[in-house]
């Protein structure tokens, strides 16, 4: 499928139309998806029949916006009206989105089509799409390989080739991850930038929504349809001073980055990123940002503590799995073990006389981690490393160990803690068993940073035919 | 000793209102102890209560109009167009 760009020109010269893009959409599901299972719903008809409204709008030159008629997809935690909206989870499998998430009302001013819903780890918590009550979501490159996660499922139907544009939903790297493992770009947003509005909230001092696509263009192009003040999320800002590109970027390295188990291919494309990035000119350095080590100690308190008390509210009264007001068996019964394991760790961090060695030092450390990176950024406009310090793992291969697993996001839990924009390009891919493997290489902005991102991970991504 | 024990983790259990088997709180004892010695490691710091270096906004306090009640409602146990929660004051039905 053509890049978003590409298909959003086309739209507009008129040489396709949304119904025959929609059409393409589906001619790629119905032949993949059983196989790859990166949607949990989609809506044919109806996406038909808005595409048709649509190049009405077009043929009467009234489009609402250059996306008008684009196929989009969302990831199965973000509200769409008078639709399932499961997370992924058994507790909420007939869960009817009595309104819109904010991002969705944005998408349908804008005339972008909703085509379906998309798979994810339970709730957003995991690494792996693996923790999804109704599958696995499978890597579109080795479907014996996880899609990485949680928003496995946008960013393997973006890579399938299943839609051109796909939203997810970002708390420690659940858009990064498995963007870098699919080969496709995936970009979350500075804390605050996007409306969290209507998406089923996780952690919400580090979720935040953002984009999939083909192209660094394509995600810009989501992101500028989604982002702007919402009074509806009261960590919505309302005048961020986004920062201008720059000619020439100086470009910090972590020494921190350098972890035992770094996988050679991703090393060496990291070595050839960095040499690219010189020949255009921009300086690259190191930088010292001593507790990026703790990170995932850090994650591992906060996000917890965080889902202990927004899960609370799925009691099988209001919303989720009925038993007849058992408040109990329905938690045990509609939850899977990840969610069971965070929320449990979680309420243990918060709970009385552990709150202060675990809790309180967390948040502490948090605060000080910000700070370092803050100070690293008085050094340099950005940062740069990989996105992963592996390629995509065999499916099973993790999900006995969660400690292993969560060891996988040392490189961008830290980018969710201290609320910053960053986004994974694909640089190219490792022969691995015969097979392609997609590597991709993270950038890190300041808070308000994302036009310098978009700026240098064009100036790095690998252009493909379409 | 570990981080935590698994009369902890059955307490904790209670606390989140879940309930765990025998085998579950054997894994669970034995998963959440190692994340917690993996966690245990932080330096003490000077304690700040910042989570995202934003303060809170107020809305102003207005009536608004809202989507039709029955959306809502609709995934909740009801009864007569009310929500229906457990009895706490006697066991017997509601």
């Amino acid at each position: 499928m053509k890049p978003v760009e590409a298909l959003v020109q086309d739209l507009e010269s008129k040489t396709v139309t949304s119904v025959q893009l929609v059409e393409e959409c589906f001619k790629i599901i119905e032949e993949k998806n059983s196989e790859i299972n990166a949607f949990l719903r989609t809506y044919k008809d109806d996406a038909l029949q808005q595409a048709q409204a649509s190049d009405t709008r077009r043929a009467e030159g009234k489009a609402l916006s250059s996306i008008d008629g684009l196929p989009v997809a969302l990831k199965d935690n973000i509200s769409y009206k008078a639709h399932v909206v499961s997370a992924a989870s058994n507790t909420l499998k007939d869960y009817v989105a009595p309104y819109d998430a904010t991002v969705v009302a944005k998408l349908k001013g804008l005339g972008a089509i909703i085509i379906g819903q998309t798979n994810l780890d339970e709730f957003a918590m995991g690494s792996s799409t693996e923790n999804s009550a109704f599958g696995a979501t499978k890597n579109p490159h080795d479907t014996s390989r996880v899609a990485g996660g949680s928003s496995g499922g946008s960013a393997a139907a973006v890579a399938a080739g299943m839609v051109p544009l796909a939203l997810g939903s970002d708390t420690g790297g659940s858009i990064r991850q498995p963007a870098a493992f699919c080969g496709v770009v995936g970009f979350k947003p500075t804390y605050g930038a996007v409306s969290r509005y209507g998406l089923l909230a996780m952690a919400s001092s580090l979720d935040q929504i953002g984009t999939f696509a083909g192209t660094v263009e394509g995600a810009r192009l989501g992101y500028e349809a989604i982002k702007g003040f919402d009074r509806a999320d009261s960590t919505s800002e309302e005048k961020p001073a986004a920062l201008p590109a720059k000619e020439k970027y100086k470009i910090g390295i972590p020494k921190q980055f350098k972890v035992d188990g770094l996988d050679q291919f991703i090393d060496d494309y990291l070595e050839e990123t960095i040499t690219l990035l010189e020949a255009k000119g921009h300086e690259i350095v190191e930088v010292d940002i001593p507790l990026l080590d703790q990170s995932i100690a850090i994650y591992y308190l906060i996000m917890p503590a965080e889902v202990s008390a927004n899960l609370a509210r799925y009691d099988g009264i209001r919303f989720g799995h009925k038993t007849g007001g058992d408040v109990v068996r329905s938690r045990t019964e509609g939850f899977g073990v990840e969610v069971k394991r965070r929320i449990m760790l979680g309420t243990f961090a918060l709970s009385a006389g552990y709150a202060d060695a675990y809790y309180k030092r967390a948040q502490a450390a948090r605060a000080e981690l910000t700070n370092q990176v803050m100070e690293a950024f008085n050094e340099v406009d950005m940062l740069l490393g990989p996105t992963t310090p592996e390629l995509a793992f065999k499916l099973g291969a993790k999900t006995n160990d969660p400690l292993t697993m969560y060891l996988s996001d040392i490189y961008t839990i830290f980018v969710n803690l201290a609320g910053l924009p960053g986004i994974s390009v694909p640089v190219g891919q490792a022969d691995v068993e015969g097979k392609g493997l997609p590597i991709g290489m993270q950038f890190v902005g300041k808070p308000w940073g994302e036009e310098q991102l978009f700026d240098v991970a064009k100036q790095i991504e690998v252009k493909h035919e379409e | 000793m570990s981080a935590i024990e698994k009369e902890q983790v059955q307490k904790i259990a209670e606390l989140s209102r879940l309930s765990l088997s025998e085998d579950e709180t054997t894994l669970y004892t034995e998963q959440l102890g190692k994340i917690l010695e993996y966690a245990s490691h932080l330096p003490e710091l000077p304690e700040t209560l910042v989570a995202t270096g934003k303060s809170l906004r107020l809305e102003e306090d207005r009536a608004m109009t809202s989507d039709n009640p029955h959306a809502f409602l609709r995934n909740a146990v009801t009864d007569k167009g009310y929500v229906k929660v457990p009895a706490i004051l006697d066991k017997g039905d509601s």
